[in-house]
């Protein structure tokens, strides 16, 4: 950047930038109301969770009052069974879901994409292989597959980011791999072949840029899904180590001290994932319309596993006689 | 069309074999079976005294005789094909934990899954498809954006969180204590009364996405040529609405219903384990946290072959409610 700015010329377009986007910003939140509310809700997640320490009033796995105090000035939220901070507790929590929720997507989309792009490419038995394996994962519901990864590698952060990657991979692969295999035919991919491009380079060239807007929409979208489904497991007890301050703990350990302390427990982390996933949710489905409007009614972003029902719902309109 | 289905039938045991191929190795593959698992919990003469019905042996000799009993000293293939060769004869082994039968524990747990799944279909069907339909009938009307943000409500928020602010408003208003399921045949008042709140919460979380898409393909079809010429000749609206555009955007959405299967598992499970309804998602759980293999095994299974069918069924039943459909 510093050396951008002792140019004149550019210096004035650098200047004018921040004008630029803040007019695209509310161009898309007049267009989007809905879309713009879930970036607000989005933001403020994204806030609490790289700056927990600001916002919490407490450690949030120190004892700072008597097990199950009413909320007060000090406490705001009151405290858990134990006597920890719930509103500090919350807090933190938004820095674990969002944290596993951004890096398992990231991980899948980034290697459904590689996958997408060489199984469409080279085709045959490798292809067919890959199928036939996406076929038999999406046969099982997500959260019955990672409950079962979650058995065999054991639960920790590591583990618990490792499944939700794992779960996703197939659906997206299949959702990049129909673009790819489209994108692959078009003429300017044969001239590139033409005048001698080597493999690697057509994919990373040709054939990635044309799928950077897919990449967008696709993770703001199972990014939703992915914190439903990690504060699912660890909710059941087999995420998250059971006093880890993530929000799906603390519902489950709401629920268990209802009767010790009503619903007060419960209620402020529920909020906290719903608002969360209803965020990127939105955010989500504004992005598509605004970034590939083709997508809208497709089905993608209907679930996260819908990637299979879009292609039921496309070979189906393509079998009718037009 | 019977090719087509011929075809489709062919690939389910290929599917199947998979399935249990890749679950079967996951479970084998990666350190730590069940037999440290149990030695790690409660040392090894006791659990070996249960397992074996013997007395008096040495710590690792206890391991070494646990694990022939499970056969798991065996290679891997041939625990596989043991199982397989098992299975095929309708023997899923015992559980690890407390010895009974799977097949028992599957025939004691299904009724009341099977139960909630029939009751969540039929209530997100009826809570799906009218709200569709009346939000694409006013567009953009109060209603509209109601029933939307209904819908996306139920996209967003996970089963477990409405089902635990169900569990503690209810207790903590009514003193309601979550009951004991009762079978249908035994009493079924007691049942439908027990049931209705899981099955409710099901019903929502699998509701959502028929919802939206009832809605967007009404937009879609109203939309067409054809509807504009039904319009041009004088129909009224609601016949133009409810004959002409109703059965053309119902197609999609009923692919959808039939594929909803593994979103009302999912939902089932959590609401089985939140609720304390005895069955196969709750059975499921507690054998994912005592790592009992034989019924994590069998469950999995179970679950993969419904969804199987139930995807097939769906594509068969494509083609016949729309004959314009050709299958290659």
């Amino acid at each position: 950047m510093d050396r951008v700015i002792e140019q004149p010329l550019e210096a004035a377009f650098v200047a004018r930038l921040p004008r630029e986007w803040a007019r695209a910003v509310w161009r898309f939140a007049r267009l989007k109301p809905l879309g713009a509310l879930g970036a607000v809700l989005i933001l403020i997640a994204v806030v609490a969770a790289a700056f927990p320490y600001v916002f919490a009033t407490h450690d949030p796995a120190r004892i700072v009052a008597a097990p199950f105090t009413e909320p007060s000035a000090e406490h705001l939220l009151g405290a858990d069974y134990a006597g920890r901070d719930l509103w500090s507790r919350t807090i933190w929590g938004a820095r674990l879901s969002i944290m596993v929720g951004v890096l398992a997507v990231f991980a899948a989309i980034t290697v459904a994409t590689f996958l997408a792009i060489v199984t469409a490419y080279y085709g045959g038995l490798v292809d067919l292989l890959f199928q036939r394996v996406v076929d038999t994962m999406m046969t099982i519901p997500g959260l019955v597959l990672a409950l079962f990864v979650l058995v065999v590698l054991g639960s920790s952060l590591n583990t618990l980011i490792f499944t939700i990657a794992i779960i996703f991979v197939p659906p997206q692969l299949r959702t990049m791999r129909s673009v790819v295999l489209s994108i692959k035919e078009m003429p300017y991919v044969d001239s590139a072949r033409a005048i001698g491009a080597s493999t690697l380079r057509i994919f990373a060239r040709y054939i990635f840029p044309q799928l950077i807007a897919l990449y967008l929409i696709l993770g703001s979208l199972i990014i939703g899904t992915a914190i439903i489904i990690e504060t699912s497991l660890t909710f059941l007890g087999l995420g998250l180590p059971g006093d880890v301050p993530s929000w799906g703990n603390l519902v489950s350990r709401g629920v268990r001290d209802v009767f010790n302390a009503g619903y007060r427990l419960t209620i402020p982390p529920a909020i906290a994932i719903g608002a969360a996933v209803f965020g990127f949710n939105l955010l989500g489905d504004a992005l598509r319309d605004v970034l590939d409007p083709r997508l809208r009614g497709s089905g993608v972003g209907l679930t996260g596993r819908s990637a299979r029902f879009a292609e039921q719902i496309q070979s189906a309109e393509r079998g009718r006689p037009s | 069309m019977g090719t087509y289905v011929l075809r489709r039938l062919m690939l389910v045991p290929l599917t199947l074999f998979l399935i249990s191929l890749l679950f079967f190795f996951m479970l084998r593959t990666i350190p730590g079976d069940f037999v440290d698992f149990l030695f790690a919990e409660e040392g090894g003469s006791g659990i070996g005294q249960r397992i074996t019905g013997q007395t008096g042996s040495a710590e690792e000799e206890w391991e070494r005789l646990v694990r022939e009993r499970y056969g798991l000293a065996d290679p891997i293939h041939v625990q596989y094909v043991r199982w397989t060769s098992h299975l095929a004869t309708g023997d899923l082994g015992n559980s690890y934990v407390n010895q009974k039968p799977v097949v028992d524990v599957i025939r004691e747990r299904l009724p009341a899954t099977v139960q909630l799944g029939i009751m969540g279909l039929i209530g997100s069907v009826l809570l799906g498809v009218p709200l569709g339909i009346v939000s694409a009938r006013f567009p953009e009307s109060k209603l509209d954006n109601l029933v939307r943000v209904l819908s996306l409500g139920g996209l967003t928020t996970p089963a477990f969180v409405i089902a635990a602010v169900i569990v503690v408003v209810l207790s903590t208003q009514f003193y309601w204590v979550t009951p004991d399921f009762v079978p249908f045949w035994e009493d079924p008042v007691t049942n439908l009364s027990n049931i209705a709140i899981p099955a409710a919460v099901v019903s929502f979380t699998a509701a959502a996405p028929i919802m939206r898409l009832t809605r967007s393909q009404m937009l879609e079809v109203l939309g067409q040529d054809y509807i504009r010429t039904a319009r041009a000749k004088g129909l009224a609206e609601g016949s133009v609405f409810y004959k002409h555009a109703l059965r053309n955007a119902l197609l999609p959405v009923i692919t959808l219903i039939g594929l909803s299967l593994d979103r009302l598992i999912a939902g089932s499970v959590i609401v089985e384990v939140v609720f304390g309804v005895n069955g196969i998602g709750a059975a499921l759980v507690n054998a994912a946290e005592t790592r009992d293999f034989p019924v994590l095994q069998a469950i999995t299974l179970l679950i993969g072959a419904a969804v199987l069918f139930a995807n097939l069924l769906v594509d068969i039943t494509y083609g016949w409610i729309d004959p314009r459909i050709r299958y290659d």
